[in-house]
């Protein structure tokens, strides 16, 4: 057979047919090059710019052609989401469909593209330009999908490290609920190094409680008191009892008793010392009152009699770093007042209390030693002889970047992510799979996922400084001499704040207490605290003090807590002005509010007396601009000009006493109001 | 063996050994805020905007809108019932009122101006609220 | 026949061309065999093969599938190193580009990925092949060990490879990798110190895999490829026409199967050297071998295009030395050693790849039985088919378990 000098047709054709199957399949790469998501994308986007009013107002996505990115060097990231994402920064575009719909609310006003990109707040993979692989749905192999909106405060969190940030109440609520529940006191938490959170020292506890209510107390916390602060430990039996040894065996100081006849003690008088004492404010009864201090609707089932005198009496002694004040009462009124509360508030048909018995069981005590230093109970308690070796809990530094594959979720079916296993942990700390020293805090679900939004943003890695936006914590206040003492006796910080330091429960801070208010109104005012304002649940109590106690405060206010832009006001005031800040008065519709002359309503201050209370360049600094010194108060900024809040500052410091007595005081106290 | 035996047998095989498929793993944060929101009915702004009404608004408007706070007594004219006003359909009326006051739509001065006390996006979550609350079936 | 119309300008034509190929396009049989012997690119093939050469259904034409498999690894490696960068952590940034903003980027880094896989598992096929062929006896003994030693140099080459895209996947598994290699006694540890570069992997180790996976391997693997193809010349294709009979061995220095051709391929008269078979039996290798090798890489490329354009080549998040995937697994080449070394790390890291190793290179050496080249499953070699069927089977079936059915810590699973 010769050899044949050409191929066989059937090759010929295999060619052919190969050579269209290589042509067919380079088309189709290119044409999925072509078509890819972002393309496709983009060309729709050019067809929708056609047809909306006044696009590219910011001229950020105008001629968009390309793959568009945004590079934050300092944060290690590329953010391509602009690619598609075209009409993300553009009011023009609010109508339009989702991919390409303006972002929702003044977002990107604070927080622009530019700066911020998007995956700061978002998550997701950046630097991926198709749907799928932006990870905006989990995709296995990536850690960081999107975040669903309702967990996005999380991200907030890793750059607003302030306890209350503005604009992400879940946030600032989760933190609030880490701040009173005590976890600083057994965790290192980046962000909350200035909070402190001590329980009460115990070191006289023998003589504090009743045996049977510390039981109960050990058992459940929450049983005894709904909103107690304490968690419940899940402690056996044997614990329990070695605890109940050591802490009923504390006598370190035997309360101090008067001599007074407790068969005279009159329940009535207490009860209305009670109310005058405003005890509320900070105690709960039966459901209603403050949160500072414990509820007392069942205190006659825990605290001896001797003891609640003795504390009564002198709070500061028995407990040194109690927020509650010291009255001054006389040892009948203090009695009355305990022989009230025990009556009043107590589960009926208790037992009546027995004698304090010494307690001898030394090796329930070591026991009971043993279970304190073992479940950490000194971080919130201080107790003598107690050797502490650091918090008992592992540090939160980085635990949102803790590796999800290495923690336990207890066999519950949840995703695999630190958010999680943080959850599950605030919840139920001992459900996952091993046993866990912290106790049950009984948080509601959504209160559970609030604090693991608060946790979420503590990251591994540092952010560079020109990111970090936080508040330097206050220093602490504390004042010297006489007045110093009086502020200690009477906590004053307790409710009050000075210098950024201080409690909550008054919204009036008293840094320029002395440029607010005149010096006789706040003496009498301290002697017999009325109603400022009615509707407002929370009062300062009636210290009973002495006069020249308060005059000492009066006096210290009026010398140092000023602000001299207010006390250069200049209170010459005219008929013209008071009139015309009369009609203001009606015009703006300030009645709606404020009693005036038993009219009104009952939301801010009677302004009757307003003569003789506030001093007016307080006043026409506050009418001009109320959220300078007030953030969040209910008193509107109308936008007053300057004429318009002298004249209504004229028109108040015309009310209720003698304009011209008012002025002349104000005008002593500063020498002459100079304009 | 009958072949109905083999049968039954090779049923009862396959189905006892087909493992019964995982339910679908979930974000349990993500729940309990969901839930809370589906609780209170209302989504994120509208929640959003809750929490500033009960803060600004509440003590006058009550709670629920319905024009029965605290101090709504008090006033002369009356506090409207926002569940059934029709203005509130209107939401750029609505804002109006909110940020410069109810003098600024020509009614009683009574309802103060909160523009400048409030964020826009805040007055827009107020909005967002109240319309909701106009939305809701009592 | 008529001249053809513009003369001149076809003179000036065929000259310049003839300048860049000294042979036209072959017409004739002289030209035929010049153009291949001349030639800088094809003197490697003869110029002349057997008629029996051209069936595929004796090499399957894997070693061919596998050079082309090498030849699209270069094109698609030389583009892919345009962009990528060896060092951490641009290394997967440079990758995470190249998927998204790259144009074209998937489709090539998806096709380097698809064909690197296929290269391993196609070189594995066509050791097999030339197993149970009994193509490793005499005189093609040390085209054998070339073969071998190519086939670890492809799994190197895959290895390093591995690394590269510096994600959780390519970490892990070249963490899994190493240590299996430490497990050698005496020497595991240096060898993975010389491995990593360090003891830890890092940007050394990356920029050693870089450098071995673009430029040693890569020259290696193309030089002994050029002496695999040239034995296979040499030593002649083995494959025997259907229905004769094996060829017996003669005595004398050259066995009967060797062809040299040079210029005795122009002349039909036969020579001492010449075989006894039919000279008619031969074709020229241009067009027909030539031909069918054009057609078989169409395919094989267009093969990969399709896989390429169908499956992504995977990328997970960056690598993150603190953080190991539950479970971690080598690459899937190394999964039946992976899994042997779940039972003994001794056994599974060091004595069965060293026995594996040391049996294929000294194969040819041990068994010089001279009986069944040349046809598959020969019934002569029924013991040496038999033993290497069972190893290739137990290997295929430690690897799939590797692979599917095993979970976190190791455990067992149901992939379904």
């Amino acid at each position: 057979m010769r050899d044949p000098q050409t191929a066989p047709p059937r090759l010929h054709l295999a060619f052919a047919a190969l050579g269209l199957g290589f042509l067919a399949i380079f088309s189709w790469v290119f044409f999925k090059e072509q078509g890819a998501e972002w393309r496709s994308a983009q060309a729709r986007f050019r067809k929708l710019e056609a047809t909306v009013k006044n696009p590219h107002q910011l001229a950020q996505s105008a001629g968009a052609a390309g793959v568009r990115q945004v590079w934050l060097p300092d944060l290690d990231r590329v953010d391509r989401c602009t690619t598609c994402h075209l009409g993300v920064d553009d009011p023009a575009f609010a109508k339009a469909p989702a991919l390409f719909r303006s972002h929702p609310g003044t977002w990107l006003t604070t927080h622009p593209v530019e700066r911020f990109g998007c995956t700061v707040c978002h998550d997701g993979q950046g630097e991926a330009t198709d749907y799928a692989h932006a990870a905006h749905k989990p995709i296995p192999g990536v850690a960081r999908a999107m975040r669903p909106l309702e967990t996005i405060e999380a991200n907030c969190g890793a750059c607003h490290r302030s306890l209350e940030p503005r604009g992400a109440p879940r946030l600032a609520e989760g933190r609030r609920l880490i701040v009173e529940s005590g976890c600083v006191a057994c965790h290192d938490i980046p962000g909350f190094e200035g909070v402190s959170f001590r329980g009460p020292g115990l070191d006289s506890l023998g003589y504090k409680v009743r045996p049977d209510w510390l039981e109960g107390w050990l058992k459940d916390p929450k049983g005894y008191l709904a909103n107690s602060k304490m968690g419940n430990f899940r402690l056996s039996e044997a614990e329990i009892a070695g605890l109940r040894a050591l802490l009923l065996s504390q006598k370190a100081e035997a309360p101090q008793v008067a001599d007074v006849d407790w068969k005279k003690a009159d329940s009535a008088n207490g009860k209305a010392l009670f109310g005058q004492l405003r005890c509320v404010s900070c105690h709960a009864v039966n459901g209603r009152g403050g949160t500072m201090g414990p509820e007392l609707s069942r205190i006659g089932d825990k605290v001896r009699r001797d003891w609640l005198f003795s504390y009564l009496r002198d709070p500061h002694r028995e407990q040194p770093d109690t927020a509650m004040l010291q009255y001054r009462l006389t040892d009948t009124q203090v009695r009355d007042v305990a022989a009230f509360l025990l009556e009043e508030y107590k589960t009926p048909g208790g037992e009546a209390e027995a004698a304090p018995a010494p307690y001898q069981d030394a090796p329930a005590v070591a026991e009971g030693r043993a279970v304190f230093v073992r479940r950490g109970c000194y971080g919130c308690h201080k107790l003598a002889g107690i050797r502490e070796t650091g918090k008992i809990g592992p540090s939160l530094a980085g635990v949102a970047d803790r590796d999800p594959d290495q923690l336990p979720y207890g066999g519950k079916p949840v995703r695999r992510t630190a958010d999680n296993y943080i959850f599950l942990k605030v919840q139920q700390p001992d459900s996952l799979g091993a046993p866990s020293l912290m106790p049950t805090f009984s948080f509601a679900p959504a209160q559970a996922a609030k604090i693991t939004l608060a946790l979420a943003s503590l990251h591994k890695a540092d952010l560079p400084a020109s990111r970090v936006v936080k508040e330097a914590p206050p220093t602490p206040y504390r004042p010297r001499g006489a007045f110093g003492e009086l502020v200690t006796r009477y906590r004053c910080l307790s409710c009050h704040r000075i210098g950024g330091s201080g409690g909550d429960l008054s919204t009036v801070p008293l840094d320029r207490i002395g440029s607010q208010l005149q010096h006789d109104y706040l003496v009498a005012y301290l002697l017999n605290p009325g109603a400022v304002r009615v509707s407002v649940e929370a009062r300062m109590p009636v210290f009973h003090m002495l006069p020249e106690e308060a005059r000492t405060i009066a006096d210290y206010a009026a010398t140092t807590f000023l602000d001299d832009d207010l006390d250069r006001y200049d209170t010459r005031f005219t008929p013209a002005e008071v009139s015309r800040g009369e009609q203001l008065y009606r015009q703006l519709g300030c009645v709606g509010c404020h009693q005036l002359n038993l009219q009104g309503g009952y939301v801010g201050p009677d302004l009757s007396n307003t003569g003789q209370r506030l001093r007016p360049g307080w006043t026409a600094a506050w009418l001009a601009a109320p959220n300078r010194y007030k953030p969040g108060t209910l008193q509107p900024d109308y936008g007053l000009s300057p004429g318009d809040a002298r004249a209504l500052t004229a028109y108040l410091a015309s009310l209720g006493g003698s304009t011209s007595r008012a002025a002349g005081k104000a005008a002593s106290a500063t020498g002459g109001g100079h304009p | 063996m009958s072949s109905r035996t083999l049968a039954a047998a090779l049923v009862v095989f396959t189905v006892g050994c087909h493992r019964q498929a995982p339910a679908p793993p979930v974000d349990a944060a993500l729940e309990a805020l969901r839930t809370e929101e589906q609780t209170a009915g209302l989504n994120y702004a509208e929640g959003q905007g809750k929490q500033l009404f009960d803060q600004y608004c509440a003590t006058c408007h009550g709670d629920g809108g319905k024009g029965d706070g605290q101090n709504a007594s008090n006033l002369n004219p009356t506090v409207p019932d926002l569940t059934t006003s029709k203005n509130l359909a209107d939401a750029t009326y609505v804002r109006r009122v909110i940020a410069e006051g109810s003098a600024a739509v020509g009614r009683s001065p009574l309802s103060p101006p909160w523009g400048r006390s409030l964020s826009p996006q805040e007055v827009a979550y107020v909005t967002l609220y109240c319309q909701a609350l106009a939305k809701k079936k009592p | 026949m008529a001249s053809p119309r513009f003369p001149r300008t076809r003179a000036w034509l065929d000259e310049t061309a003839r300048s860049v190929w000294r042979i036209g396009w072959p017409r004739t049989d002289k030209d035929r065999a010049a153009v291949m012997i001349s030639s800088f690119f094809l003197h490697l093939p003869p110029a002349r093969v057997s008629r029996h050469v051209l069936r595929p259904s004796y090499t399957l034409g894997l070693g061919l599938i596998s050079a082309i498999l090498f030849g699209v690894l270069t094109v698609t490696g030389l583009a892919l190193m345009l962009y990528y960068v060896p060092h951490p952590p641009e290394a997967y940034r440079s990758v995470m580009d190249l998927q998204s903003v790259v144009t074209f980027g998937v489709i090539l880094r998806n096709m380097h990925r698809w064909s690197a896989h296929a290269m391993v598992f196609v070189v594995f096929l066509h050791l097999c092949r030339v197993f149970w062929t009994g193509s490793y006896k005499r005189p093609r003994e040390f085209n054998w060990v070339v073969g071998v030693v190519l086939l670890l140099l492809t799994l190197a080459l895959s290895f390093t490879g591995y690394l590269l895209p510096w994600d959780q996947l390519a970490f892990w598994a070249i963490t899994v990798g190493t240590n299996i290699a430490a497990y050698a006694p005496v020497v595991g540890d240096q060898v993975k110190f010389l491995l990593l570069g360090g003891h830890v992997i890092g940007p050394m180790t990356l920029l050693r895999f870089y450098v071995l996976h673009c430029v040693f391997l890569p020259l290696a693997v193309a030089v002994l490829i050029s002496v695999h193809v040239w034995r296979v010349r040499k030593d002649g294709l083995s494959g025997a026409p259907e229905g004769s009979k094996p060829v017996e061995e003669t005595a004398g220095v050259f066995p009967p199967s060797t062809k040299t051709w040079g210029l005795m391929a122009l002349t039909r008269r036969p020579t001492v050297s010449v075989e006894a078979r039919d000279p008619e039996d031969e074709v020229f290798a241009w067009p027909h071998l030539l031909y069918r090798e054009l057609l078989v890489a169409l395919g094989v490329v267009i093969a990969l295009h399709v896989v390429s354009l169908l499956f992504m080549a995977p990328l997970e998040e960056m690598a993150d030395p603190t953080r190991t995937p539950n479970p971690a697994k080598a690459p899937w080449y190394f999964l039946g050693l992976q899994e042997l070394v779940h039972y003994s790390a001794f056994v599974g890291g060091v004595l069965v790849p060293t026995l594996i190793v040391v049996a294929l290179l000294a194969l040819p050496y041990v068994d010089r039985h001279p009986r069944g080249v040349g046809r598959w499953f020969a019934p002569e070699r029924r013991v040496a088919n038999a033993i290497f069927t069972a190893v290739v089977a137990v290997a295929t079936v430690l690897t799939i378990i590797g692979t599917l059915f095993r979970g976190p810590n190791w455990a067992w699973t149901w992939p379904w």
